[in-house]
């Protein structure tokens, strides 16, 4: 079976005009190179129109391997947002016995991708990328993922909003998730002491000492 | 008799809200008799957006028409309200492969599995537009309504469920007739029917803060939210 092999890099230079996308396929390892013409500017105004959840045409990624190497140079936001959701969707889509330590890396990914969203104050969006990567985790029964995403997330890095989003996203299927309960306890204790009200944040919630 | 309701002119012009809960009656439905529920949200551009379940597998995401009554959520914060709303708009992308029944019975139990998919039990639950909304609430924990404090077997719910019934009947022997057995097995237990009312859960949502609201708390209110809903729009 193919390795898998999956890199995501997000490179600022300085201002940049246009996004461009290189992929490759594990097997040839030939990159495709995608400009804003055919891609940034037709994705991102889709994209503005309907959130983030416009992705890449399956037809962009058809002669692709879901096992692909992914750079972003300067991207527009919205082409980061769409293009990793759809490296999200990809690692689900693949063999679970051969994805973990993908998936696994596409998790510590998404997260850093959503910290960097939290970091331009882009609450909202970094809020619902952390919700669609639990939910697509989710939706592939790919518990060990949506696990992972509660396990190592980092209180200091995410904002409270994506906490809580991440938490909530994720709280119909707690008992299935053993990092849950542990997150919640680590968010509500961080929230606390940074003096961001929890308790607004986690309305309609137990709290963790209730345990 | 108090206003409870919000005019549909008035969203985003004199009152904006990152998510309302609306409320439609023959404008929107066609009959006078009957309410309908949706969920109202702000998307990133700052146009409304509707999303709500309107029959049997037929989940709506559309454009707001400026066709529904609504109440703000002044107990939930704004940035929590988004987010629901954008989780809503992601779990129904996974219901597209499985689609929502639409069902006069609903269980208090998780509504959708841990995979987004509603979970099926195949014993003729499902849900309405209103618990619809109950059920993404609670499972985005946030259970607006004390669903056990509702009352059972209401007389106008019986005659709404035996009209309601009547119509699934109609379209599921025409478009899924292997579906048939799910509405006998409503009709079987309607008799213990617990019904959630739309212009109840939109009281409930207006008036949630951080308590699970009691029946008896929003019985008045949302008779006088019905009553707005007849007044303004028939």
């Amino acid at each position: 079976m193919m390795q898998q092999h999956v890199e995501t890099n997000i490179i600022t230079d300085g201002e940049a005009k246009y996004a461009r996308v290189y992929a490759s396929t594990a097997a040839s390892q030939t990159p495709k190179t995608f400009t804003s013409q055919n891609i940034g500017a037709q994705y991102s105004m889709r994209a503005k129109a309907h959130g983030s959840s416009a992705l890449f045409p399956d037809s962009t990624f058809a002669d692709f391997h879901e096992a692909c190497i992914v750079k972003f140079v300067n991207p527009p936001q919205s082409v980061i947002e769409m293009a990793l959701a759809r490296l999200v969707e990809t690692l689900q889509s693949t063999n679970t016995s051969t994805a973990t330590g993908a998936a696994l890396q596409a998790t510590s990914q998404l997260l850093e991708h959503v910290y960097q969203l939290d970091r331009s104050g882009l609450h909202r969006q970094a809020a619902r990328e952390v919700m669609r990567g639990v939910e697509t985790s989710l939706h592939k029964n790919s518990l060990e993922q949506a696990n992972e995403l509660l396990r190592t997330v980092d209180v200091n890095s995410a904002s409270p909003r994506t906490l809580s989003a991440l938490l909530r996203a994720s709280y119909r299927a707690r008992g299935l998730l053993p990092s849950w309960n542990s997150s919640y306890k680590r968010s509500w204790q961080y929230l606390k002491k940074a003096g961001k009200s929890p308790e607004k944040l986690f309305i309609g919630m137990h709290t963790p000492s209730d345990e | 008799m108090s206003e409870h309701l919000y005019s549909p002119k008035a969203l985003g012009q004199n009152h904006t809200v990152a998510v309302a809960i609306g409320i439609g009656g023959k404008s929107v439905t066609g009959d006078r008799k009957q309410n309908h529920a949706a969920i109202i949200y702000r998307d990133d551009s700052g146009s409304y957006r509707l999303a709500h379940l309107a029959w049997h597998e037929i989940f709506k995401h559309e454009d707001w028409n400026a066709q529904y009554h609504w109440v703000d959520l002044p107990g939930i914060d704004e940035g929590q309200l988004e987010s629901f709303a954008d989780w809503v708009v992601i779990i129904a992308s996974q219901a597209a492969e499985k689609p929502i029944p639409y069902s006069v019975l609903f269980t208090a139990d998780q509504s959708f599995d841990s995979t987004g998919r509603y979970s099926d039990s195949r014993d003729g639950h499902g849900l309405t537009c209103a618990t619809f909304i109950l059920a993404a609430f609670s499972d985005f924990g946030l259970q607006i309504a004390d669903r056990n404090s509702w009352p059972v077997d209401r007389e106008e719910d019986k005659s709404w469920a035996s009209k309601i019934l009547g119509r699934l009947a109609k379209y599921l022997a025409e478009k899924y007739p292997s579906m048939m057995p799910h509405v006998l097995a409503q009709a079987r237990q309607r008799e213990l029917l617990r019904r959630y009312r739309p212009e109840e859960v939109v009281a409930c949502a207006k008036y949630y803060s951080g308590t699970p609201v009691r029946f008896v708390e929003i019985k008045s209110i949302a008779g006088e939210i019905d009553a707005q809903v007849k007044r303004e729009q028939s």
